[in-house]
């Protein structure tokens, strides 16, 4: 990929990798600071990533460098588990949020992640198993227990309201 | 195909998305009508699926920062490799140094003199024909003829060393035998000598006898000895030191700071990689494989 590509490639999918970002970490800092250090990887690894693969590429290195930073950050818990909403320095972090933010809160991050590039980019089942480095029963397993947790979570808040 | 509790899962998404084969699709409604529960749950995913659309009015303002000139080669890039370059001629820098102080090292004599290889198997030559008998009564002699290489042709002077060594001993011999034989015809036939003569004559003997033998036996070892250190332990011991000094040369070099900053940005650098260093701590696979 030539510098021309890689500017390329920011003027085409920065709007989409910060989007999906902003989505999964809740928070403008984080999302900034990992854009950063997606692109700057990006960068470095030019030579021996085609243009043609450098969409799914970035998104795999922001989905890496997201659950990476949420790991040493030690905000990984056992989401699967907790029955209701997840509390604490993420809810303190974003002030107004909407019910579908909300919902995604319920998460585990890589559920999170799989999803949202299932739903905002429509990536296959199997390519989010190559950029996530996940296996396909994993990842189908991932996205239908996130998917029924929604489900659930929606009709909760919907007999909440 | 058989669908349970354990495995549903897998087919679940793939069912409610309609990409379920006919047998597989089957097999999962076999399924579902033993667990109702799950049934009605699947079903109600079916009715309304939960996803997420993007939002396009968020966008990313800061692209500028990401950017890069397309005639420059930036920094960020030149750095990590210009620790590689770095590191690569340091170690190849090391190695010629300990190369080369081995070799200038291994060329030096014990005495710290350079000995021409020339000169070598001349010394060879010479010491290693010598036998037992060559080598009495020409210790010293032999000693400093090897240690001071003073000899243009070895094999003149080796056979003026032998003509002493064979006349020596021989002497020796013919005088103990014969004294022997004296004193025996004397202390038999008739005592007409006195003790203290014969004594005296005996201690002589004995004493030459003694020394003739000791003559005979030490210098062997003495001489092989000599013969090590100068044609044979030589090459040995400048071979091994030219591998401590090209180990500790190395050592002291790795050690200095200089070299030991560039190491740990190296591998602070390492660290940073994305996924296909996969042993490294920054990455994250083993994370992935324990998460589920």
């Amino acid at each position: 990929m030539t510098t021309q590509e890689y500017n390329n490639c920011v003027k085409l999918y920065s709007d989409a990798v910060f989007r999906f970002l902003l989505k999964n970490l809740a928070n403008r800092a984080d999302a900034e600071d990992v854009m950063q250090l997606t692109f700057e990887k990006l960068w470095l690894k030019r030579e021996v990533v085609g243009f043609e693969k450098a969409k799914s590429y970035t998104f795999s290195i922001a989905h890496n460098s997201m659950i990476d930073l949420i790991r040493k950050r030690k905000f990984v818990k056992a989401y699967e588990n907790l029955p209701e909403r997840a509390g604490g320095e993420f809810e303190n972090q974003i002030e107004a949020r909407d019910m579908m933010e909300q919902c995604l809160e319920i998460l585990s991050p890589i559920q999170r992640s799989v999803i949202l590039m299932r739903d905002y980019e429509g990536y296959s089942y199997d390519e989010i198993a190559k950029m996530t480095e996940l296996t396909l029963s994993q990842v189908k397993v991932y996205i239908f227990r996130g998917r029924k947790k929604l489900q659930a979570e929606v009709n909760r808040l919907s007999k909440a309201s | 195909m058989l669908i349970n509790k354990s495995n549903y899962e897998l087919f679940a998404l793939d069912y409610i998305e309609g990409n379920l084969e006919l047998r597989e699709r089957k097999a999962m409604k076999d399924f579902l009508q033993a667990h109702p529960d799950l049934d009605a749950e699947i079903e109600s995913m079916r009715a309304a699926m939960f996803t997420f659309e993007a939002d396009e009015s968020i966008i990313y303002d800061n692209k500028a920062s990401l950017l890069r000139e397309e005639n420059e080669t930036p920094v960020v890039f030149m750095q990590p490799r210009r620790w590689y370059q770095m590191a690569a001629a340091a170690a190849v820098a090391i190695l010629l140094i300990g190369f080369g102080v081995g070799y200038f090292a291994g060329s030096l004599s014990s005495d710290g003199e350079v000995i021409l290889v020339e000169n070598e198997p001349k010394v060879e030559e010479k010491v290693v024909p010598v036998t037992p008998v060559e080598a009495e009564g020409s210790i010293a002699e032999v000693e400093v003829q090897l240690t001071d290489n003073e000899l243009v042709n070895p094999v003149k002077e080796s056979k003026s060393v032998d003509k002493k060594q064979k006349i020596q001993p021989l002497i020796l011999q013919e005088e103990a035998s014969s004294s022997l034989a004296i004193v025996e015809e004397e202390i038999v036939e008739e005592k007409t000598e006195p003790i203290e003569t014969l004594l005296t004559q005996e201690e002589n003997i004995f004493e030459e006898v003694e020394r003739a033998e000791v003559v005979a036996v030490r210098p062997l070892p003495k001489l092989q000895i000599n013969i090590t250190i100068n044609s044979i332990e030589s090459p040995l011991e400048s071979s091994i030191l030219q591998i401590e000094d090209s180990k500790d040369l190395i050592a002291r070099l790795s050690n200095t700071d200089r070299i030991g900053n560039k190491l740990s940005k190296i591998k602070s650098f390492l660290g940073k990689l994305p996924f296909e260093d996969a042993t490294l701590d920054a990455f994250v696979p083993t994370y992935f494989a324990n998460a589920d």
